[in-house]
């Protein structure tokens, strides 16, 4: 890159300056869990700031993301998308994901592998200073920074609505972390996405439950 | 949105595994909740989920599709879904495993709240006691008082009847244990105006001695009818055994004696004394429970009875209390009719099974499935006996016979008929129903395992020859306008419709020419011939992706086998006739050609030949003798290419002797 710019002159050079500011910034977005928080609101802020971090709450009953009763340890809304996003299944693949409400303080979100055969419903507390470094079992967590591939508002069609919702999602400033249509596309062609009857169980029951509902 | 029906009122519901609005049915076994998924759109669709709403409502039962209930049991396997419905068992017994609420997040709490009841035509309002409105600190003389006072109330012979019960020793005792002793008597009339307001109350009263608080729940159990569910009432005899068990004769002796201080009566000298009108009172315990579970419609009673007992045996695995035990024991005797009668529908379904067996499945299936829904039928009624017994390390015969009968037409169906699916779906019904049966369970694990291996195998083979015939399948039609078919298959190897079954080819060859006009290349022709011992075909064709296509489709049909072949006869002994020598085992026979004079044939070791192709042939050469050859042209000469592979394969193996060694 560097005899390059010089050979086409100061423009280039300006113009490698942006892009690699543009990159700084999603990487900050992606994986900088004080930007993260930054990004809120001051209420929040300050009620994320009342919890010291953790990766699991002490005490916790239940398996740990699987259960309202032991949450995964989250720092705010963008500080979800990032910690799903970097969840992997057994065979590495990523999730495409959403929430469909709160039991209280406790985000629920529904989850699918991007092959489209393991589903998932996680529960969040997004009211800490930075993210859990545990995995709930039967999935790990990518050491890199992982490009978003869900979203904190519910979807209508999941996951086969992503190109729509992310389209929606325009406003939030988030758009240009998440992975591209292309490879979602690729991946939602691919996969069947039929929910498993033990999923839609769970569905129905943690649907009962929800104090806040989105639709 | 999720439509559901619930499994026992038929009334619609919110969600398929909540409580049921209607009839406050909250599901809480497997069994429960498999049905209550099966009742749902989830696995149903809105016409069949109306029908069985409306059989349900109508009190006609409904029977369940097996498969799916099988569809709900798998999907109950579901570790975070167990966890929402507080499933901790996933054993055998899992099926009828009682839960305790489904919830997903918040920590397990009491019991559900049970709807206000009152009891005011109790035992406990028939106790002496009660009627002349005096305590247990009362004395003879404020006795005599009150029958007098009372008389007019509730009449002279029953004061009478009263005060003589309570001022003969022999008989106060018999009054002072069912009425509520060691409580003071402001307490105990607190506790009789509970039990005529909101009875459900007494059960979380505290302070109360075990045999007072037992009186008080006997009592209010006694109000108990069909508009509770068969949860709540399975809890609350569980309450009473539970008291029942810790009654302890001295302290009941001691409460009785400390109050008959106060009163003037003669204390109670001997502990066997209580001992004695405790069992008699256990009887009225159970008499009492046995009489109202009696009054319920038959599926409530089975309910509570089957959670009762799988609850405090923890599945069979734990000694119960003795009241469950005798509730259990006249539970038996009293459904024994039943059972008979089932029996006897489920032999003969075996004996029907037996006998169109050897009609093939589609005769058996409906007979199976039939059998499926009785034996369902008669195991959910079996299910307290089997567990107590299981609890108890005694066999319950019945059951017993049973699976061994059903199990024994399992392994008939496979064994003399072949017919697996139905053998595999009788052994996981036996395994299903009677998993209390711990000597049983080894067994019928065992016939799975077998079956699921017979099975695998056959899958495997079914896989195999599927591959098999994918990999030898190929049709092709030549020529511009009558068309040539060229086909292979594992029915065969035919051109222009002549052809040869696969294991009839005893012979091929093939190969190509090439064309030259004037040095110039026209064109190759592709050769090939198969055929038998007699006869063969013999076949052209121009295009070269087809000829390659079918040579390869031929070797994989024909060629590895004909090969195998030539070296089982080589290592049997026998020569083989190649390019004018002879190929044998050990060696080959090959031909010295000499300019002048007849050739000679001379005997090579492998060892000492050599091996190549030329001009469209392949040859054996003596290593030290340049004109001792055999060659055999690969368009023209039988198997050429399968000696050839033989012959290449046999170099490959370092200092081989014997061509046969390849098999080594």
């Amino acid at each position: 890159m560097g005899w390059l710019s010089e050979l086409f002159g100061g423009k280039k050079s300006e113009l490698d300056k942006d892009i690699a500011a543009v990159f700084s910034m999603v990487n900050r977005i992606l994986d900088d869990e004080e930007f993260q928080i930054a990004m809120l609101p001051e209420p929040v802020q300050a009620l994320i700031h009342s919890k010291a971090p953790c990766d699991e709450k002490a005490g916790a009953t239940g398996d740990f993301g699987m259960s309202a009763a032991n949450p995964i340890p989250v720092n705010g809304p963008i500080g979800q998308l990032a910690y799903i996003s970097k969840l992997r299944t057994n065979s590495g693949d990523g999730l495409f994901f959403h929430r469909i409400g709160a039991v209280g303080a406790i985000d629920v979100f529904e989850a699918v592998s991007m092959p489209g055969s393991e589903w998932f419903i996680f529960f969040l507390n997004m009211y800490y200073t930075r993210r859990s470094r545990k995995a709930p079992t039967g999935l790990s967590i990518s050491s890199e920074p992982s490009q978003f591939s869900g979203f904190t508002q519910h979807c209508r069609d999941f996951p086969r609505d992503f190109p729509e919702a992310k389209q929606g999602n325009g406003g939030s400033g988030l758009n240009f972390a998440y992975i591209s249509l292309s490879k979602a596309q690729a991946a939602l062609k691919k996969g069947t996405f039929e929910r498993p009857l033990s999923h839609r169980a769970k569905m129905d029951i943690v649907r009962a439950e929800l104090s806040s509902v989105l639709t | 949105m999720t439509s559901a029906v619930c499994y026992m009122c038929g009334a619609p519901k919110r969600t398929p595994l909540g409580r049921c609005d209607a009839c406050e049915i909250e599901p809480r076994s497997v069994e429960a909740f498999s049905k209550s998924l099966v009742l749902s759109s989830h696995l149903m669709n809105e016409q069949d989920l109306a029908d069985a709403s409306g059989r349900l409502k109508m009190g006609q039962g409904f029977s369940f599709p097996p498969q799916l209930l099988r569809k709900a049991d798998e999907a109950l396997k579901d570790k975070q879904l167990t966890d929402m419905l507080r499933l901790e068992a996933a054993g055998p017994n899992a099926r009828n495993t009682p839960t305790k609420k489904v919830s997903i997040s918040m920590p397990v709490g009491p019991a559900k709240t049970m709807r206000p009841f009152i009891s005011t035509q109790s035992t406990l309002h028939q106790s002496p006691f009660h009627q002349l409105q005096v305590s247990l600190r009362d004395g003879r003389k404020r006795i005599i008082e009150a029958a007098d006072e009372r008389s007019l109330e509730i009449g002279d012979d029953t004061c009478q009847a009263a005060r003589s019960q309570l001022t003969n020793p022999r008989q106060r005792v018999t009054a002072e244990i069912a009425w509520l002793p060691g409580v003071s008597p402001s307490k105990a009339q607190q506790l009789i105006k509970t039990l005529e307001t909101n009875a459900h109350r007494l059960r979380s009263a505290t302070g109360v001695p075990w045999l007072a608080h037992l009186n008080l729940l006997s009592a209010a159990f006694e109000s108990v009818d069909s508009t509770f569910s068969g949860e709540q009432i399975s809890e609350f005899i569980e309450e009473i055994a539970a008291l029942a068990e810790s009654v302890d004769p001295a302290e009941v002796l001691r409460d009785i004696n400390e109050d008959r201080v106060i009163s003037g009566f003669a204390e109670i000298r001997s502990v066997d004394q209580i001992e004695t009108e405790l069992a008699e009172r256990k009887r009225h315990y159970r008499n009492s429970v046995k009489e109202v579970l009696n009054r319920l419609p038959p599926d409530q009673l089975v309910q509570a009875m089957t959670l009762a007992v799988e609850s405090t045996t923890l599945s069979g695995e734990t000694h119960a209390p003795e009241l469950i035990d005798d509730l259990v024991d006249g539970y038996e005797v009293d459904v024994q009719g039943f059972l008979s009668a089932e029996t006897a529908n489920i032999e003969r379904l075996l004996e029907a099974i037996r006998g169109a067996a050897s009609n093939g499945e589609s005769a058996v299936r409906p007979l199976v499935d039939k059998l499926e829904l009785v034996a369902q039928n008669w195991d959910r009624v079996a299910q307290p006996i089997q567990v107590s017994s299981k609890a108890r390390g005694i066999r319950h015969e019945a059951s017993h016979d049973l699976a061994y009968d059903i199990r024994s037409v399992a392994v008939d169906l496979w064994n003399k008929h072949g017919l697996l699916a139905l053998s595999q779906q009788l052994t996981a019904l036996v395994k299903s129903l009677f998993a209390e049966l711990p000597e049983l369970s080894d067994r019928v694990e065992e016939d799975a395992e077998a079956l699921r291996g017979i099975q695998q195998n056959r899958e495997n083979d079914a896989q195999e020859i599927a591959n098999r015939e994918r990999e030898i399948t190929f049709s092709a039609e030549l020529g511009m306008i009558f068309k040539d078919v060229l086909s292979i298959s594992p029915s065969g190897v035919s051109w222009k419709g002549r052809g040869y079954p696969l294991d009839k080819i005893t012979r091929v060859r093939w190969g190509a020419t090439v064309h030259r006009t004037n040095g110039i290349n026209t064109g190759t022709t592709h050769t090939f011939a198969f055929g038998d011992d007699a006869s063969e075909v013999v076949g052209t064709i121009s295009k070269k992706d087809i000829f390659d296509t079918f040579i390869d489709k031929l070797w994989r049909a024909v060629c590895f086998r004909l090969l195998n072949d030539l070296v089982k006869a080589l290592k049997e002994g026998r020569e083989l006739s190649f390019g004018g020598g002879k190929i044998r085992d050990d060696g080959v026979t090959i031909i010295k050609h000499k300019m002048f004079g007849a050739n000679e044939a001379i005997h090579c070791p492998w060892s000492n030949t050599q091996i190549y192709s030329a001009n469209g042939a392949f040859y054996v050469q003596a290593k030290d003798d340049k004109k001792a050859y055999i060659g055999s042209s690969y368009i023209e000469g039988r198997n050429t290419h399968i000696f050839e592979e033989l012959i290449r394969m046999a170099y490959k193996k370092p200092g081989m002797r014997k061509l046969s060694d390849i098999l080594n």
